[in-house]
């Protein structure tokens, strides 16, 4: 208690450090528990989930489900959409719209509401947007997408939406779903939940839900019942009788029946064949033509009639109107369809192998499949078809045929030939043909017996199990503020270690005098360390309780200032014991460990030295030459850092420069260290105050160096963190900078079918006679829902979206740059590795490397795994990573890799821009104005890069200012080193004095000698940051900026200015001397 | 030259209780005079040592030093004369250790703060260094020298700024014998070619006779002995 003083600063020191280290590990346990927390928030009681996507099961699954298996479940309509406040034309694009029963709300805390036709219930985010109260009546532009995928031939694009015109009848809180989302995600979604029955009426689509919830987790019983109860509709097959003599007619409800399912149903020992049939143009000869007539490709089986690859059969009515006899030569011509609807017309050759009656079997209307916009139109000229069509073309007879016959095929060719013409993603076949004995409903029995939901991609997943992964293993905090708060740990250490010197020094003759006595050096030790243990113990409790107010710092500064870095102001402080105890263990070992090794190496001096007042702390051992020779090899492995950089290119090796930087720190302070231990001086004789300053800097050099190489380091890391805040340099319109060049991006709820580059998909739009569009150039992408992968999202992502490019665009525009790629990617043109061929179901594929570091904490040759359309497992590799681009969080893959695997994706509803600079204003204007039914969310590229990048600066901005904080209290360590410095030269102080320096003199001494310190220290770091940050200073376009930097390095200096004044002043006051008095 | 005019010094504790380390002490030093004072320890030697060069303040009383009241002056006046006109050795040489021997005794000529060494005070630094026998030993640090060696230097320190009067506080205490009497005649010998005063406070008697004027310290107060 006597020395109580010394072990409050000790006691602070350690505090400080325990707090620090407690606090972060607090935080991250806060975030995880948050996250946790929005996952039960999201998903109330759903355990497990059966996603749809483009598939549609029937309400009644859900149902026999749930009294099968004994657990709750319900079904939804899942769609996407825009909502529209009428009063203020206020628009909220990216709404998840989802078609509920009462069932649904019975996953939340309390039942919610049971939704008429006419009713709406929001999300709070919806009604916070946008204003919104009970009664409020709002207007929900829903993507019209069916059972037939838009991307399908001859599938009409006339509506690819509705409206409905609901009033709100609620507002769903976190309590009551309405935080109800399947991505794992802390963003609050946009969500307005309708009536299942009004919506499903809506889209044609009754009885039907593409997505099914169930508060089981047990995923195998769960696909097992599926598998039980699923009907041929549910697999999107109609079954109907042709004739009352066994003959059948399986279709699809989706035009094309899924090649895995022909596959299954073919394995059963049934009498099937398949048949394609296709929309042609036209059937011509050299001088007739028949328009728009269907053709079937048949199996062999269904004919006698030999088929080869150029044969054709026709039927008679077309046979009479081309005045076509067997041997006959005929063109079809035809539409190929390919993404964004790009028309290609083709032909083939044919030649009339017969003319068959129309009593055949094939002649029938049942083989047309059941084209919306054609089926039931009631004409020709009614026909929508998803193609142009030339009504002009149509002739009286056309519209007879189709009155009398339908769609009736005029022409058959083989179905080889078929496949190899029409080929789709979507299936090959358009109908099976059955015969069997067996009644219809048996039958329908033995189709399904080998269908499996897997095989159209139907299967329940653990949701939940996902989504508490994904948050447990998101951006663990935790360690990430441990990193962020160094500097404060290494300080307070710093601080232990020299106030835990100091201690002992002032009590160095109590030391020697217990030795005198008898106590043996261990003796001495222990209670030394027993002192300090007293000290440690309350200090860590403190500590701890430091830690949490600490915490709650942190956490309110996330919740607010610093917001941007996590995206949501909804974290909850949460602490765990056993967090607390291993704070506390960490700090009790962190004061120990130094306190123990700074005692014992104390103790280690002889009484001589300890109680005669030697200034045995002058190093002059002598420099050990190794000294020398590693600041020189320091300093050298900087230089062949930056070399072998500036070899390979600055920009990819820029971390190289980092490691050079800190390389020179430790080359100047050995250097520093090994010019101090130097017994001859730089200058023959000391003739100035300046030089005496120098020459005492070189006492305790040791001591010093400590204090240095926190100063240069922490003046390092400021300077790097501050110069590397991403900002615009005014590079951002190159096509090699984060915006490809582009101005805009562009995210739209509902799909656009067409290519905005043509002068038909223009049209379409009603866009062609906008100004500037004739010099705008749209890159439309394909896109696949799935997990936010940018820095907005703190879950761990497994599945991201995926959009997908046109490579050869992006190639030959040299846009984006990329940070690393393997070896297999061409340097010249990377963007074309996207088009290798890396095996059967494996696909290359870019993303900005941050993403793939901190996102989905993968590398470049890593995969990841989606289940395809088919039901296939395709891996996705990661081949090159972007620079910080406008693509973070997607990954990009070759567009024809998309639309083979997702081919049911329609449109696109991403888009990029590239808009003359003069008319950026204009351009953005009408595309807001004439895509706003289409839930158009646009932004610049600048403002897109600028968002993420505020994620990279808030955290640098946090690293900055507890680094800097950290700096700060080093600078106390400053003051620490002088005061022990201090104590030791009294006498030489007094001599000053005696021999005449005034009180001012020595000050000025003393002073310079410990500017010198705070500005080597400081002066090292930045002369090693200005190296760190090379690649950015040579960059033309770099500006440093303030961002608060300026201030941190101007109060670090002050900082360092008091911890040397103050003391100084203090010791400088007393009476210094007794020591030179004899007596 | 100086002149104590009825001079006291106590301390306080920090219980408050007041110790009287001089009693109303009065002495005149004359230019060139020597004077040694001895007593017992604790009598307060050192005390009157600091307070005739202005190291410490009296109590009561007055320090006239070249007509001036050194008792009243500022500190940076005082130390300005302790710089020009005091030379000081005490027992302990205080040779700063990071410094070579020629830097040592060079010390007192940077006391105005950033003023450079003149070529001049180097000479006769030099002058002096021979004086003593210390030529050829400039670029040596102290601890490569002998305890008199070093006090030698500390004594030419002292004398560098050519000052009126040297204040000795037991300069030959830590030396041998031998070492002491070499020290103390070299004493005498700069008293004569410098003509500088002197107050030397010791308990070596045979050093104390050699001194023109011996007084004593006995409970605070000064009596003359010789």
């Amino acid at each position: 208690m006597h020395y109580w003083k010394q072990q409050l600063a000790i006691l602070s020191g350690i505090m400080l450090g325990t707090a620090i280290l407690t606090g972060a590990l607090i935080v991250g346990d806060s975030v995880q528990y948050s996250l946790k927390s929005l996952v039960s928030a999201r998903l109330g009681n759903i355990q497990s989930i059966l996603p749809g996507r483009d598939r549609f099961v029937g309400i009644h699954v859900a149902d026999q489900l749930s009294k099968e298996l004994n657990t709750h479940m319900a079904s939804v309509l899942m769609n996407r959409g825009l909502m529209v406040h009428p009063e203020t034309n206020q628009r909220l694009p990216k709404t998840q719209i989802l078609g509920v029963t009462d069932d649904f709300w019975k996953f939340g805390d309390t039942p919610y509401y049971s939704l008429k036709s006419n009713e709406v219930v929001v999300s709070e985010s919806v009604a916070d947007k946008l204003k919104l109260s009970m009664g409020d009546v709002i207007i929900l532009r829903i993507a019209k997408e069916g059972m037939i995928p838009l991307n399908a031939p001859f599938v009409s694009h006339e509506e690819v939406s509705l409206s409905m015109r609901l009033i709100i009848a609620g507002i769903a809180d976190d309590q009551h779903m309405g935080r109800f989302s399947l991505q794992s995600n802390q963003a609050r979604p946009y969500t307005a939940f309708v009536s299942q029955e009004a919506l499903a009426k809506k889209l044609e689509m009754t009885g039907k839900a593409n997505l099914l919830l169930a508060e089981s987790s047990d995923v195998d019983a769960l696909n097992q019942a599926l598998a039980r109860h699923m009907l041929l509709s549910d697999y999107g097959l109609i079954l109907d009788s042709i004739d009352d003599k066994g003959h059948y007619m399986l279709g699809s409800e989706r035009v094309f029946i899924d090649d895995e399912l022909i596959k299954q149903m073919k394995s059963l020992e049934l009498q099937s064949k398949g048949i394609m049939t296709y929309l042609v143009n036209s059937i011509e000869t050299a001088d007739k033509e028949t328009p728009y007539s269907f053709v079937s490709g048949i199996d062999q089986e269904l004919t006698d009639i030999l088929l080869g690859a150029n044969d054709i059969l026709v039927n008679q009515w077309l046979a009479e109107d081309l005045d076509l006899n067997e041997g006959d030569s005929l063109v079809l011509k035809y539409y190929v369809i390919g993404p964004l609807r790009r028309l290609e017309e083709k032909q083939h050759h044919f030649i009339i192998k017969q003319i068959v009656s129309d009593s055949t079997d094939l002649f029938n209307r049942k083989l047309m499949p059941a084209f919306p916009g054609l089926a039931d139109a009631g004409s020709c000229s009614d026909w929508e078809a998803g193609i142009p069509i030339d009504l002009d073309k149509i002739r009286d007879k056309d519209e007879d045929y189709w009155d009398v016959y339908g769609g009736t095929p005029k022409a058959y060719v083989s179905l080889t030939t078929a496949h190899e013409l029409w080929d789709t993603p979507f299936g090959n076949y358009t109908a099976l043909r059955i015969e069997t004995d067996q009644p219809l409903e048996q039958l329908s029995k033995d189709l399904l017996f080998p269908l499996s939901p897997e095989n159209i991609n139907l299967s329940f997943i653990q949701l939940r199990n996902q989504s508490m992964k994904a948050a447990t293993n998101g951006v663990n905090f935790g360690e990430l503020f441990l990193s962020l708060s160094f500097f404060i740990i290494a300080a307070a250490l710093l601080l232990t270690i020299l106030l835990q010197s100091l201690n002992l020094r002032t009590r160095a003759n109590e030391g020697a005098l217990l030795s005198a006595l008898g106590f043996s050096f261990k003796q001495v030790l222990k209670i030394r360390i027993l002192e300090s243990i007293l000290t440690a113990l309350p200090a860590v409790l403190l500590g701890i309780l430091l830690g949490i107010g600490y915490n709650y710092c942190l956490v309110f500064a996330l919740n607010s200032v610093w917001t941007d870095a996590v995206q949501t102001n909804e974290l909850q402080v949460f602490i765990l014991p056993n967090t607390l105890l291993l704070g506390g263990l960490s700090g009790v070992v962190m004061a120990l460990i130094p306190i123990y090794w700074v005692s014992r190496k104390q103790l280690k001096k002889t009484i001589k030295q300890q109680i005669i007042k030697v200034s045995s702390s002058t190093e002059r051992a002598g420099a050990p030459n190794g000294l020398l020779v590693l600041s020189i090899l320091c300093f050298l492995l900087a230089i062949s850092f930056m070399t072998y950089a500036f070899s390979k290119g600055i920009d990819q090796n820029s971390g190289l420069f980092l490691g050079a930087g800190a390389l020179v720190i430790g080359a100047i302070m050995m250097g520093f260290l090994w010019n101090a231990r130097k017994t001859s001086i730089s200058f023959s004789v000391m003739t100035s105050m300046n030089q005496l300053a120098q020459i005492n800097l070189r006492r305790n050099a040791s001591r010093s160096l400590t204090v240095m190489v926190l100063l240069a380091l922490g003046t390092y890391t400021t300077v790097i963190t501050s110069a590397n805040r991403k900002t615009f340099h005014g590079t951002e319109s190159q096509n090699a900078s984060g915006t490809g060049g582009y101005n805009f991006w562009a995210e739209l709820a509902l799909p656009l079918l067409f290519d905005l580059n043509t002068k038909d998909g223009l049209e379409e739009l009603g866009l062609q006679n906008e100004e500037g569009v004739e010099n705008t150039h749209f890159l439309q992408f394909h896109l696949l829902e799935g997990d936010d992968a940018s820095c907005l999202n703190l879950n761990q992502v497994q599945h991201p979206k995926i959009l997908g490019v046109s490579a050869h665009t992006l190639d030959e525009r040299q846009s984006f740059s990329f940070a690393k790629t393997l070896d297999m990617v061409e340097k010249e043109h990377p963007w074309l590795a996207l088009e290798m061929d890396m095996g059967e179901d494996v696909i290359p594929a870019f993303a900005d490397q941050t993403v793939i570091t901190w996102g989905l904490i993968k590398q470049l040759g890593d995969s990841l795994y989606y289940t395809n359309e088919a039901g296939k497992i395709v891996t996705i590799v990661l081949v090159g990573g972007l620079e910080a681009s406008v693509f973070q969080g997607h990954l990009l893959i070759a567009d024809h890799q998309f639309s083979k695997h997702f081919p049911s994706v329609a449109g696109s509803r991403v888009m990029m821009v590239d808009a003359d600079a003069s008319k950026t204003a204009q351009i953005g204007e009408w595309l807001q104005d004439d895509l706003v039914d289409y839930g158009l969310s646009l932004h610049t590229t600048e403002e897109r890069l600028a968002n993420f990048n505020s994620v990279t600066n808030t955290y640098l901005t946090v690293f900055m200012i507890l680094g800097g904080l950290g700096v700060i209290i080093g600078t106390i360590g400053l003051g620490i080193v002088l005061i022990r410095n201090l104590l030791e030269r009294k006498a030489e102080i007094a001599l000053l004095k005696a021999i005449g320096f005034s009180k001012n003199s020595i000050f000025q001494l003393l002073f310079l000698e410990n500017l010198y310190l705070l500005l080597f220290g400081m002066i090292s770091g930045i002369i090693a940051a200005a190296i760190g940050i090379l690649p950015s200073l040579l960059s033309a376009s770099f500006n440093f900026g303030s961002n608060g930097f300026y201030w941190l390095i101007g109060i670090i200096f002050l900082s360092g200015l008091i911890w040397i004044y103050w003391p100084l002043q203090s010791f400088l006051r007393n009476d210094i001397l007794t020591d030179l008095r004899s007596e | 030259m100086i002149h104590l005019d009825g001079i006291s010094k106590n301390y306080v504790n920090a219980a408050g209780m007041v110790r009287d380390v001089l009693k109303n002490v009065s002495l005149t030093l004359n230019s060139g005079e020597t004077i040694a004072i001895v007593g017992p320890s604790g009598s307060g030697k050192s005390t009157l040592l600091n307070i005739m060069g202005g190291l410490d303040k009296p109590s009561k009383g007055k320090v006239m030093f070249l007509g001036q009241d050194l008792s009243s002056m500022g500190e940076k006046q005082s130390a300005a004369i302790r710089n020009k006109s005091v030379g000081f050795v005490f027992q302990d040489h205080h040779l700063l250790p990071q410094l070579n021997l020629m830097e040592n005794v060079l010390l007192p000529g940077m006391a105005e703060g950033g003023s450079k060494i003149s070529g001049a005070l180097t000479e006769r630094a030099k002058l002096l260094l021979a004086e003593v026998e210390l030529s050829g030993k400039e670029k040596q640090y102290p601890a490569e020298l002998s305890g008199g060696e070093c006090q030698r230097a500390a004594l030419v320190r002292a004398l560098i700024n050519q000052p009126e009067v040297l204040l000795a506080d037991e300069p030959t205490g830590s030396l041998d014998q031998r070492s002491a009497e070499n020290l103390g005649n070299m004493l005498i010998e700069v008293n004569q070619k410098h003509k500088v005063a002197m107050v030397i406070v010791t308990h070596a008697l045979s050093l104390a006779r050699k001194m023109d004027t011996v007084y004593e310290i006995q409970d605070g107060q000064l009596q003359l002995m010789k």
